[in-house]
């Protein structure tokens, strides 16, 4: 069960983007570092393909190079410039707090390792773009953010399932990404619709849904 | 390397680079302004004109204002004595907790200064840079922290030999230097976080900080900050060639050398580029420093 | 036991003598007493307790019982003296020495309105009393001095009791030694059960029997030393008192429970358990931060020195558990240097801490006010206190080269080695982030005092009483410069420190390396720069200065014309960056009120508010004091004055008596 050697270089890579992620708060950019982790992601999958010899993985990672890396981060900056959101600046807590939170979330992860000695270590980076991905959709108001925050935590899901087991049935992966595709697509839809209903995308004015 | 000659070495080393580094700064910017700029000697000529100016004290003003500016240049100058900035061992040997207190020593000095005059602008701009040096020393302190552990010291000396060649000491010398870099462009004042150039004092963290000072102390503040500025960028230096594999002493100064001249285009770039951050949002590019910071005391604590 | 020595006892029976002979006189003599005579007997003892502690030093430890008819039932009183006593001694007459000469001039100000006898009775009492409780050698001993420190502690802090905030502080401080009391009493009964004895020396429990009888003893001494969450009263009651007993209480007192700690947690523990060590590093690692928090958005002068010693107790706890935990896993020099760290800062802080609020009372006295924002400008009108005060911030910031820094230092030193020595990845890691909590605590403390020297000493006077501020009197100057000369003094003499240090860290298990060696650092180098460059600096400015005089002129105010004294920095102004960085814990809020026909281009008044709410005190202790009263108020409701009711009470009671008792049989 060999990975390759830029496995865990570009597994870390991938989780310092979702830390990077959590601390800005411009839209666009982070949506550009989503873009440049699923690159990354995509990449290592390639190689893992390669290093195996099986061709679907290879084909997985280039499907998702671009539609994860490409077309998905340009639909939502297209979203996000006919809403007019720049920037999520109505957090809960500030930007640099979110981002302590979110380092102190995965340094316990990696400290407490005896605690979870049952995980291979192959996993670590895995789960810590989940814990991330979850974070960003927790503490987000805006709702275009919360996609992101979703998009992330897919990308960690991904990332799980192609460092566990490389010969698991690929087509369940392919599944996924079209249900994430389709997902965005909806979300960018339903945003544009609860904008011109609202005038605005703050999730925690919308409690006018309340019963 | 003997003190005997380190210390004359460093001595003129320190009357000379400091003012040609900044002088380099402001001709990089020029040139990529299109304009022609001023000359590389122009803050050397700037510095003379000062010293030969009276200064203007303002009647609220005690003996801490003139005062000041000195203690702080003799804190600095001891510094530079104490961190090997050049790439060859430095005369005292330095211990790192001692040259980060010597300079908030010095900090402190002129935030008292400017709090002397009464000056509005003056306790704004301290205030400022009080805030500012809550990132930024604990940012740099961690980093170099995680170096002396890596390390087994907290001297300079040892903490900057490093294994060569070893891979965990490359990635923990790459976060540190984004450590330091985010700590040091925020500690000396420069873009995103102040603009040196600006004129409106609402903006300003150190210009406000100075604002009352003129003629001799001006220059002995401003060659400080020079100072401080050329120690920084040297020891960011030291940490990048701790990665890269040993050499001569002769070798390891030229590339100090070559990097501090690296170090001065890439601060003129982003002086140039980068937009300055408003104040409410200046913690959140800190962060980031202390982020880097924590994550290669993080990798230190797992790795080793 | 021990040999006993008569070098110790003489001094110590003479200090005993003259402080205690001192209050029975106070309290018979005249009203408005002279008071140089009481000062000059506080000096006598304070000089007698410091020699008895030097002479600690000198040979083995010896053993000081009372003879028979003075006794307490089943032990006799019983002191030890040994190094560790001693060096705590040192600090208390020393400090005390130092003050004594301030008290003279002090008492002139506040004679009229305050009944001296009594203070000078109670500031004897209270000195006897901590000297006592360091030499204490069994449970019942110190139980009996410590609740005389506590009682004439209390006695000082309501000194001036015309003002109800100081009748209120002195009750929250009565409370909180009760509290303090009840828990060491538990402990040490708790203890005695476990092993028979009332000695100190005597107990020696390990593992999960320590656990619970030594939580009761820690409660109890983190109540008295002031650690979080228990600190609240420290605020409250330190500014309330007279300054000299604010320092003698602030720099002394709380040092006295850290020494009690030490003695029965650290050196030849009663009470061993890695729990202790843990707690004890995170509850001073929250207190060192709390504390700076909340000093830098305090506008009363001896408030915010009040959170400084918060924050320092926080620094030499996080010394004691670094040692106690590093000497869990056997011999380590980790453990040497992380005690003699805490033992220095003991030192360093009750120097700096004393020169601190010396100087508050000087500027209190002075001015007529210590209310930052009523000061101002009193650098040109207090020189010396200005000098000193400004030398004692710089020590408490541990700027290099006076004292605070030396023990900083080592500690950063304790937590440096605490992470190479050890191997699990959460020990070093927590002794990373200990370092960058005590480099922020740092940042903090020196952003604190910029503002707090800035405020007070420099610009323009905020008020009359600043204006018209005079220096105080030449008692008062020369207890403050003898403080300040002796931080400089032991900034520059470590080593010697050192020195001493060892003898009292001796008994830790030790790797066999010597505490001195530890000290690496360039200090000749460093001073000999300092010194150079500044002399040569003052040469050359003086000379520039007779070519080119300076000129004088207002301070830049962008064509407005003069400013006056309201345009310059306030105390809560100067903080608000970071007390907005830090608004979570501070509860920091700001609002800004414009009035006017054209309220927001052209406004008639402009209202500015910033507030912080003490979190502890308003949302924890607050809602429980409430709910303790409310119970007292159901219990009321027995005192109904019916005989009918207190008897039944009583057959009750009987009744349950008997059952137990019958079923015990």
């Amino acid at each position: 069960m060999g990975l390759p050697q830029s496995f865990e270089f570009g597994a870390v890579s991938a989780a310092l983007l979702a830390l990077w992620m959590v601390g800005i708060t411009d839209f666009r950019a982070s949506v550009t570092l989503f873009g440049i982790q699923s690159f990354v992601l995509g990449l290592v999958a390639i190689a893992i393909g390669a290093r195996h010899g099986e061709p679907l993985l290879i084909l997985v990672g280039v499907a998702v190079i671009v539609l994860k890396g490409l077309i998905v981060p340009y639909y939502l900056i297209y979203a996000g410039r006919r809403i007019g959101c720049r920037r999520d600046s109505l957090m809960p807590v500030s930007a640099p707090t979110q981002f302590f939170i979110a380092l102190s979330l995965l340094s316990l992860v990696l400290l407490l390792r005896p605690l979870h000695a049952e995980l291979p270590t192959s996993t670590l980076p895995a789960v810590g773009i989940l814990i991330l991905g979850m974070m960003l959709m927790i503490t987000r108001r805006l709702a275009v953010s919360q996609i992101v925050g979703f998009l992330v935590l897919e990308n960690g899901i991904f990332l799980y399932t192609i460092g566990q087991s490389h010969s698991m049935p690929i087509v369940v992966e392919i599944g996924v990404l079209m249900d994430v595709l389709s997902c965005v697509m909806l979300a960018g839809l339903l945003a544009f619709k609860i904008n011109k209903t609202f005038e605005h995308i703050d999730v925690a004015e919308l409690t006018e849904l309340i019963g | 390397m003997n003190w005997m000659y380190s210390l004359p070495l460093y001595v003129v080393h320190i009357l000379i680079i400091p003012l040609l580094l900044i002088g380099f700064i402001r001709k990089v910017k020029a040139r990529l302004q299109n304009r022609r700029g001023p000359s590389i000697l122009q803050p050397f000529w700037d510095i003379a004109k000062m010293l030969s100016k009276a200064e203007t004290i303002s009647k609220t003003a005690s003996g801490t204002f003139r005062m000041a500016p000195m203690v702080n240049l003799s804190a600095v100058f001891t510094a530079a004595l104490m961190v090997p900035w050049l790439g060859v061992p430095s005369p005292i040997a330095g211990d790192l907790f001692l040259v980060v207190y010597l300079l908030a020593a010095g900090k402190f000095c002129i935030g008292l200064a400017a709090l002397d005059t009464g000056s509005a602008f003056g306790a704004l701009g301290a205030s400022r840079e009080a805030a500012v040096s809550i990132h930024a020393e604990p940012a740099l302190v961690l980093g170099l922290a995680a170096l002396a552990v890596h390390a087994h010291s907290s001297k300079f000396s040892t903490l900057l030999a490093g294994t060569p060649g070893n891979e965990l000491t490359t990635i923990l010398a790459a976060l540190v230097v984004v450590a330091a870099w985010v700590a040091v462009i925020a500690d000396l004042s420069r873009m995103p976080v102040d603009d040196p150039t600006t004129h409106l004092e609402l903006t300003m963290v150190h210009e406000a900080l100075i604002l009352e000072n003129s003629g001799r102390n001006l220059a002995l503040i401003e060659y400080a900050v020079a100072l401080k500025t050329s120690i920084l960028l040297g020891l960011i230096g030291q940490i990048i060639l701790m990665g890269a594999p040993r050499h001569s002493i002769g070798t390891t100064y030229l590339l100090t050398l070559l990097l501090l001249a690296i170090a001065t285009v890439v601060l003129a770039v982003s002086e140039t580029v980068f937009v300055k951050l408003g104040w409410k949002r200046v913690p959140n590019l800190q962060s980031f420093g202390t982020g880097a910071a924590i994550l290669a005391c993080l990798l230190v604590a797992l790795k080793g | 036991m021990f040999p006993s020595s008569a070098s110790i006892t003489i001094p110590l029976t003479l200090a005993a003598f003259l402080w205690m002979a001192a209050p029975l006189a106070a309290l018979f003599s005249a009203r408005d007493t002279n008071s140089r005579r009481w000062s000059v007997l506080f000096f006598l003892g304070a000089l007698c307790v410091l020699l008895a502690g030097i002479d600690c030093f000198g040979h083995p430890p010896v053993r000081i019982v009372l003879p028979a008819p003075l006794g307490l039932g089943p032990c006799r009183f019983a002191f030890r003296c040994d190094p560790l006593s001693g060096w705590f001694l040192g600090v208390i007459g020393g400090v005390s020495a130092m003050i004594a000469p301030y008290l003279r001039g002090y008492c002139a100000h506040i004679r009229a309105r305050v009944d001296m006898r009594l203070f000078w009775c109670a500031l004897s009492g209270l000195a006897m009393s901590m000297a006592l409780v360091v030499l204490a050698a069994n449970a019942l001993t110190f139980l009996v001095v410590w609740e005389l420190m506590s009682l004439t502690s209390f006695l000082l802090v309501a000194t001036d009791h015309e003002p109800r905030a100081n009748r209120r502080a002195a009750l929250i401080y009565l409370a909180a030694t009760r509290f303090s009391t009840a828990f060491l009493a538990v402990g040490f009964l708790w203890t005695h059960a476990l092993t028979g004895s009332w000695e100190f020396g005597a107990w020696r429990l390990a593992g999960p029997a320590a656990l619970v009888p030594g939580l009761f003893v820690l409660a109890g001494l983190f109540i008295k030393a002031g650690v979080f969450p228990f600190h609240l009263w420290l605020p409250i009651a330190h500014p309330s008192a007279p300054s000299p007993v604010s320092a003698l209480m602030s720099g002394v007192m709380v040092k006295v429970a850290i020494a009690v700690l030490v003695r029965l947690f650290v050196i030849d523990p009663a009470f061993t358990n890695s729990a202790f060590g843990i707690l004890i590093v995170v509850l001073g690692a929250i207190s060192a931060l709390w504390g700076v928090l909340f000093a830098l958005v305090q506008h009363d002068l001896k408030r915010l020195l009040a959170y400084h010693t918060v924050e320092n107790i926080g620094l030499i706890l996080m010394g004691a558990g670094i040692a106690i935990l590093a000497g869990s896993h056997g011999p380590s020099l980790v453990a040497q240097i992380a005690l003699a760290a805490a033992l220095f800062h003991v030192l360093n802080h009750a120097l700096f801490k004393s020169l601190l609020f010396l100087g508050a009372g000087s500027v209190d006295v002075g001015a007529g006010t210590r209310d930052l924002d009523r000061l101002g400008g009193l650098a040109k009108s207090m020189p010396w206190t200005f000098g000193f005060f400004t030398l004692g911030a710089a020590s408490i910031c541990a700027l290099p080269p006076f004292n605070g820094f030396a023990s900083e230092w080592l500690l950063y030193q304790s937590f440096l080695g605490s992470a190479c020595g050890s191997t699990a990845p959460i020990h070093r890691f927590g002794a990373l982030l200990l370092i960058g909590l005590l480099c922020l605590v740092g940042a903090l403390a020196v952003a604190c005092f910029t503002k707090a020297v800035g405020v007070v000493f420099q610009g323009m006077p905020r008020s009359v009483g600043a204006q018209k501020a005079h220096e105080a009197t030449s008692g008062m100057i020369v207890s403050q410069a003898a403080l300040a000369a002796s931080c400089v003094i032991l900034g520059l003499s470590a080593p010697a420190v050192l020195g001493i240090l060892q003898v009292i860290t001796a008994p830790l298990p030790v790797a066999g390396a010597n505490l001195l060696a530890a000290w690496n650092l360039p200090f000749g180098a460093l001073v000999t720069s300092l010194v150079i460059t500044l002399l040569a600096g003052r040469v050359w400015l003086r000379h520039s200065q007779s070519r080119l005089p300076e000129r004088e002129f207002i301070t830049w105010e962008c064509g407005f014309g003069a400013l006056g004294p309201r345009a310059q920095v306030a105390a809560t102004s100067f903080v608000q960056p970071i007390a907005s960085m830090f608004c979570v814990v501070l509860q920091y809020a700001q609002s800004l009120e414009s009035v006017g026909e054209n309220a927001r281009l052209f406004p008639d008044e402009l209202t500015a508010h910033a507030t912080t709410e003490p979190v502890l005190e308003t949302r924890v202790y607050g809602p429980a004091a409430r709910w303790l009263v409310q119970i007292g108020d159901q219990i009321l409701k027995f005192q109904a004055g019916s005989i009918h009711l207190y008897l039944l009470t009583m057959v009750v009671t009987l009744l349950i008596l008997l059952a137990i008792g019958g079923s015990m049989k």
